[in-house]
């Protein structure tokens, strides 16, 4: 029972980063964007992720935990995109994860390649202007059960899992604002039957510096506030449903990102969740971080 | 002596290219881009605009959303590659202003600046500039330097290049 709880949680956990904060490639470090050129989408991206589970809830509210059990997920993706054409995009992402369980009695880890994921992403509305653009783009992601969900903690989930999601998204001089909605379609493995998701983003840019950007390339500091959250149903574990399953996270998200150059940036955010009502008695996150670049090889 | 009248043979054979090389080109584009708004985007369109043929250097204003566009010496940027390559890197183009030199001619009726190779051609848009220019030309087939506006329209039963010239100013 306990192996399957750490099943859901690892799994809703990189579901949640599947779908859309982690592995988004756009300008935003959280969200996704329908831009697909430049640093903004046709840039190899890497970076490590934190996320610490340090507390029981149940119905939401923090409850002593009599294992005093304790999570650490470190999730390093590499998402390798490919423009078809200036509009599609086709990408793979390779997550190594490494997931560690503390109990009173126990020390548990792994790690390893979790689920690999595809994404095409068309970018089918554009209206251009004098230094303003907005674009909507829609996304299909497939998520293969690549990795070792029999370990304790487990890697993934162990299910194929499909993602739909649509972003929008509008910059003009200084400030861009992203705006996301997805839903994520999960299958079952080994007697679990995961439950569906959606993620919601909503993501403001402002560039710190430079106030007037005369010549490209000059060094560029961009700030971000982003929204990120989602909401997943209870699974099911041989067909009886799992009340300590799912529930609902919203992260407020500040962070940095520095363009250094043509073919550069680094990044760095911050997630706390304001919104954080896992359904039942669930270990919790507490909080995320994440550092991590993109480099444009071509 | 005989190096002397092959060298002159030579460039007997050689004047008329050589002659045109000179007479008429696309020396420099500003091409106003709409949708140049993310500097982390501009990369492609960098890199794509460089690889078109005659150009040298490329600078990108970003705040003025325009890629300024110089090309090699005695070469022709091709302005017909430049709304596609703008297409391609994911932008719109809003408009190309060039500073081209050439010779003013009759074309099937119309004053055309004539470029280079005979076929990159530009139909010239009456205007006072235009008119000006050819009261000072006065019928002479003089090379003329002119900066104007590229607008990518096919005058009916032109079988020459698709763009049309507005002449804003021009030099003898």
């Amino acid at each position: 029972m306990r192996k399957t709880v750490f099943i859901l949680l690892i799994g809703a956990l990189l579901f949640c980063l599947a779908a859309s904060e982690g592995f988004a490639q756009g300008p935003p470090i959280n969200t996704d964007s329908p831009i697909v050129l430049g640093l903004s989408g046709r840039a190899v991206r890497t970076f490590g992720k934190l996320i610490r589970i340090p507390s029981l809830r149940q119905d939401g509210e923090k409850i002593t935990d009599p294992d005093d059990s304790k999570v650490t997920v470190w999730v390093t993706p590499l998402a390798i995109p490919y423009n078809v054409t200036d509009r599609l995009q086709v990408a793979g992402i390779f997550p190594f994860v490494n997931a560690s369980l503390r109990t009173r009695t126990q020390r548990l880890s792994n790690f390893g390649l979790s689920d690999i994921q595809f994404f095409a992403k068309y970018v089918w509305y554009q209206a251009d202007g004098k230094n303003k653009t907005f674009r909507i783009a829609s996304r299909v992601d497939l998520k293969l059960p690549t990795s070792d969900e029999k370990e304790t903690p487990a890697l993934g989930t162990g299910s194929t899992d499909f993602a739909f999601s649509t972003v929008a998204g509008w910059i003009e001089n200084r400030v861009g604002v992203y705006l996301e909605g997805g839903y994520g379609l999960n299958t079952s493995n080994g007697g679990v039957n995961y439950g569906n998701s959606f993620l919601y983003n909503l993501a403001l840019g402002y560039r710190v510096v430079p106030v007037v950007y005369e010549t490209y390339p000059s060094p560029q500091l961009n700030a971000f506030l982003e929204l990120n959250g989602n909401t997943t149903a209870r699974s099911a574990v041989n067909a009886l449903e799992n009340p300590n399953s799912g529930g609902t996270t919203i992260y407020l998200s500040p962070g940095l990102q520095y363009i250094g150059g043509r073919l550069w940036l680094v990044e760095g955010s911050f997630q706390y969740p304001i919104v954080n009502n896992p359904n039942g008695t669930q270990l919790a996150t507490a909080w995320t971080a994440s550092l991590g670049v993109r480099l444009l090889l071509y | 002596m005989n190096t002397r009248r092959l060298l002159v043979v030579i460039t007997i054979i050689l004047a008329p290219w050589l002659g045109s090389q000179t007479i008429a080109q696309v020396e420099q584009v500003d091409l106003g881009v709409d949708g140049l708004a993310c500097p982390f985007c501009s990369y492609g369109l960098e890199k794509k605009l460089n690889e078109i043929k005659g150009v040298d250097e490329v600078s990108i204003y970003i705040d003025k959303g325009i890629a300024s566009i110089k090309g090699n010496k005695g070469e022709s940027i091709d302005v017909d590659q430049l709304d596609p390559v703008v297409k391609d890197a994911g932008f719109t183009t809003r408009e190309i202003s060039v500073v081209a030199v050439g010779k003013i001619t009759m074309s099937e009726g119309r004053p055309v600046l004539l470029a280079n190779d005979n076929n990159t051609n530009f139909i010239l848009k009456s205007n006072e500039a235009l008119e000006k220019l050819l009261n000072q030309l006065a019928g002479a087939e003089r090379s003329v330097r002119v900066v104007g506006t590229l607008m990518n329209e096919m005058p009916q039963n032109h079988k020459g290049h698709p763009y049309t010239l507005t002449i804003r100013e021009f030099t003898l």
